[in-house]
């Protein structure tokens, strides 16, 4: 389930702004749990792009060396917006069952 | 201050990754191992006096080159085939519908039509053209060859109820 919300995780991160890689783990990252390790963006984000989710583009980074810049495509925001729709009915739905045991334990 | 081994240890971490990703397409590879590469770029820039074990760690927290691999797909997605039963479950019925209808009439009309790749009418030319074959020929076929010598060819051809028209018609 993880694997499956990592990369809708990307794509809210990369749906106002462009955003390099290293970035994305930095943010990511410090979220408890999220990523196995710091490398797993980087497949990822090659099959996001191999599937249309998000666009690519070089651009010249502060440093000087030109970095591989990512951004939400318009599948990859269709995808992101049928995910929150599940999502929230599936949170919905789960903290309802939490709170009912919670209720039963009064 | 670098590390005094730092960029061997990198370069090892790099030759690993790309035999670890060897079945991924060239493209992809690349632009996996080019990310990958930048990201310990960016990691060794920031760290102030990096010593090797400042690198091993950093290598640790990327992952291991292997399982990184395996979560990069080998090759496009392929569409799943519509239609119950597994591509090889049905390969496997149709093969054997093949091999046995002509000779295990029996056998092979079972197989035929448990298979789900033939339509309805292909399942009844399968069932019913051997048996009519058997009996064209036995009818027909043979009493005109009944002086010709061809007998084997005839026992033959009923004991594995083949269509024999064209096999016998090549011996006479």
């Amino acid at each position: 389930m993880k694997k499956g919300v990592l990369e809708y995780c990307v794509l809210a991160l990369i749906a106002t702004r462009w955003r390099y890689g290293f970035e994305l783990v930095e943010v990511l990252g410090s979220v408890d749990g999220l990523l196995s390790s710091d490398g797993t963006i980087y497949p990822l984000l090659s099959r996001m792009r191999a599937d249309g989710l998000v666009e690519t583009e070089w651009r010249e980074s502060a440093e000087g060396r030109p970095r591989r810049y990512y951004r939400i495509s318009p599948a990859g925001r269709a995808a992101l917006n049928e995910f929150q729709t599940e999502w929230d009915k599936f949170r919905d739905a789960v903290d309802g069952v939490l709170r009912a045991g919670k209720g039963g334990r009064k | 201050v670098t590390a005094p081994h730092g960029d061997q240890i990198v370069a090892g971490y790099i030759a690993q990754l790309e035999r670890a990703l060897a079945s991924v397409p060239p493209s992809r590879r690349a632009e996996i191992v080019d990310e990958i590469g930048e990201h310990i770029a960016q990691v060794r820039g920031q760290i102030a006096d990096e010593s090797d074990a400042d690198v091993l760690n950093l290598l640790d927290r990327l992952g291991d080159p292997v399982e990184l691999a395996a979560s990069a797909p080998t090759e496009e997605p392929t569409p799943v085939m519509p239609g119950g039963g597994g591509p090889l479950a049905s390969g496997w019925l149709d093969i054997a519908a093949l091999v046995l209808t002509p000779i295990l009439w029996p056998v092979g009309v079972i197989l035929l039509w448990m298979s789900p790749s033939w339509s309805t009418r292909d399942k009844l030319i399968g069932t019913l053209v051997p048996p009519g074959a058997v009996l064209v020929v036995t009818r027909w076929v043979t009493p005109r060859r009944h002086a010709g010598g061809s007998r084997r060819c005839r026992e033959f051809s009923r004991s594995c109820l083949l269509s024999p028209g064209s096999f016998c018609g090549s011996r006479g």
